[in-house]
């Protein structure tokens, strides 16, 4: 109790209402937190995620420490867990300034309560700072006490999750190179179809000022068939590959179809597809996808270069209009409706998580059930402000996205599906209802 | 080198990764590591006592599937290189 105290008395005077933050957040919270009991050392368990090594703390606070070069006069440590970090950081005489940011309030306070920290919590050169109080912008260098992201507070999550796609991106760099060689040798293989095909510029500002509905193959999206089918005739749909057959037995018909995918197993997004009515509609393709699906497709195609990492340059001989992606094609396509000229973009099915506890909506290729209670890593807030199983490649899409429409001011973007991931930039569609059935 | 050498040189890859918040790098050279060691005790270039295996690989494979991934890195540390240490 004394170190409780002591602990608490230094908080306050040095972070004037930072204890009462932590506290409130603790009598709030639902989590279990719970200390280990018969470990070689002791941690919290939060949720089911060890906290900190149950065996050696310190070593492990060293392993982490190790990302900070030792010449850095200044880091970050996201996530105090139980301290140690900050503790083994401090034995360095060249850093001047830790800023140790707490991921998790009532993990701070639990960690405050039953851990002794008072050896370096009143070292000057230490700060406490609320991970929902700082941008979300990774700031290096850094360390990070891995479990505590994963039971971020919802105020930190933009933040977790750009500390999660900064750690990811290492293994995800070496994973894009392994695809590089195939990438280049499948758009070698297409090009006897890029040649002669069209360019996706032909579209390009050709519906300045219009409404264009981006059908992604996300679970939310059969909810929407009404409401497109009721405004069908004012707008423009450009559906991404995993759409088009779900949206066809819907009884609509997309105005363009976009595929960048190429994985030759893609081809089954396109299995049950209604080729009579796609004879005049043109499919947007990346020089990557599988030539089987080209040959298949009954109407125009047009070529589209990808302005991405990793996917193959463009061909110089045959210049195209290029097209953005981080890696999803509800990227591609929002990039091609913005490009065609769109005031609005209406997203539909791009729900970046698995809500329903399903993959797609009903009717596309690769639909299926999702075990979430084994997904509780990666979340992100929906439509009412919930925590919604996702994956950490949803999320950096998701991110980038955010990114993308951050850069286009000029471009209304609108959303359908609350079930579905809030995209920061993004309206709701239903809030907006009232005013696009009037223009219906 | 020693098989047993190999499969330290991968465990301890995997439980570096992990500690570091690298989840996706430390998962892939987990399943490398399990390979290894299915590889190890089937071809008999290694061996672990079956009690000690059948008590730590259930509590691997919970944490893994829990995404429980400091437990795991312990779990591979100090656990299941201990068991593999006493025979080999």
């Amino acid at each position: 109790m004394a170190q409780l105290n002591e602990a608490k008395s230094t908080i306050e005077r040095r972070w004037p209402g930072l204890w009462s933050t932590l506290q409130k957040a603790r009598n709030k919270t639902s989590r279990s937190i719970e200390p280990t009991l018969d470990t070689p050392e002791q941690t919290l368990v939060i949720d089911g995620y060890h906290l900190t090594s149950a065996y050696n703390r310190i070593g492990e606070a060293r392993l982490q420490a190790m990302t900070i070069p030792d010449d850095a006069t200044e880091c970050w440590v996201y996530g105090l867990a139980l301290g140690d970090l900050p503790r083994v950081l401090l034995e360095r005489p060249h850093l001047q300034e830790i800023h140790v940011i707490l991921m998790s309030p009532e993990v701070a306070y639990e960690s405050f309560t039953r851990f002794d920290q008072m050896d370096w919590l009143d070292d000057p050169r230490i700060s406490l700072e609320l991970g929902s109080a700082q941008s979300p912008t990774v700031q290096k260098p850094y360390s990070v006490s891995p479990a505590e992201l994963k039971v971020a507070e919802d105020g930190a999550v933009k933040l977790r999750d750009e500390i999660q796609l900064h750690l990811a991106a290492p293994f995800q760099f070496q994973h894009h190179q392994r695809l590089v060689q195939t990438m280049t040798t499948r758009a070698r293989t297409n090009r006897r179809f890029f040649a002669t095909d069209g360019d996706v510029a032909t579209l390009f500002g050709s519906r300045q000022n219009k409404k264009i509905a981006v059908i992604a193959g996300g679970p939310t999206l059969s909810d929407w068939y009404p409401w497109l089918e009721a405004h069908r005739d004012t707008i423009t749909i450009v559906a991404v590959s995993s759409a088009l057959v779900p949206l066809q037995r819907a009884g609509l018909d997309p105005d363009a179809v976009v595929v960048i995918e190429y994985k030759e197993a893609a081809i089954r997004y396109f299995d049950e597809m209604d080729d009579a009515r796609l004879t005049q509609t043109p499919l947007v393709y990346a020089p990557v996808v599988d030539p089987k699906l080209l040959e298949r497709w009954p109407g125009p195609r047009l070529t589209a270069y990808l302005l991405g990492r990793s996917y193959a340059v463009p061909d110089e001989e045959y210049p195209k209009g290029k097209l953005f992606t981080s890696g999803t094609v509800t990227h591609t396509a929002v990039d091609l409706a913005v490009k065609m000229g769109a005031a609005e973009v209406l997203l539909f099915g791009a729900d970046f998580c698995y809500p329903r506890e399903t993959t797609h909506v009903a009717g596309a290729a690769f639909c299926k059930a999702v075990n979430v209670s084994r997904r509780r890593t990666a979340w992100v807030l929906d439509g009412h402000g919930k925590r919604a199983p996702s994956e950490t490649n949803f999320i950096g899409y998701l991110r980038d996205l955010e990114t993308y429409i951050g850069h286009h001011p000029e471009v209304r973007f609108l959303k359908g599906g609350r079930a579905g991931a809030a995209i920061e930039g993004v309206e709701w569609l239903d809030e907006t209802r009232a005013e696009h059935d009037e223009s219906a | 080198m020693k098989a047993l050498d190999t499969i330290r040189q991968e465990l301890t890859r995997a439980t570096t990764l992990l500690r570091l918040g690298q989840d996706a790098a430390g998962n892939d050279a987990m399943v490398m590591l399990i390979d290894l060691l299915w590889k190890g005790l089937s071809s008999g270039s290694i061996t672990a006592p079956t009690d000690a295996l059948n008590r730590v690989l259930p509590q691997l494979i919970t944490a893994q599937e829990a995404g429980d991934y400091l437990w795991v890195a312990d779990m591979l540390e100090h656990e299941l290189l201990l068991v593999l240490a006493e025979k080999n």
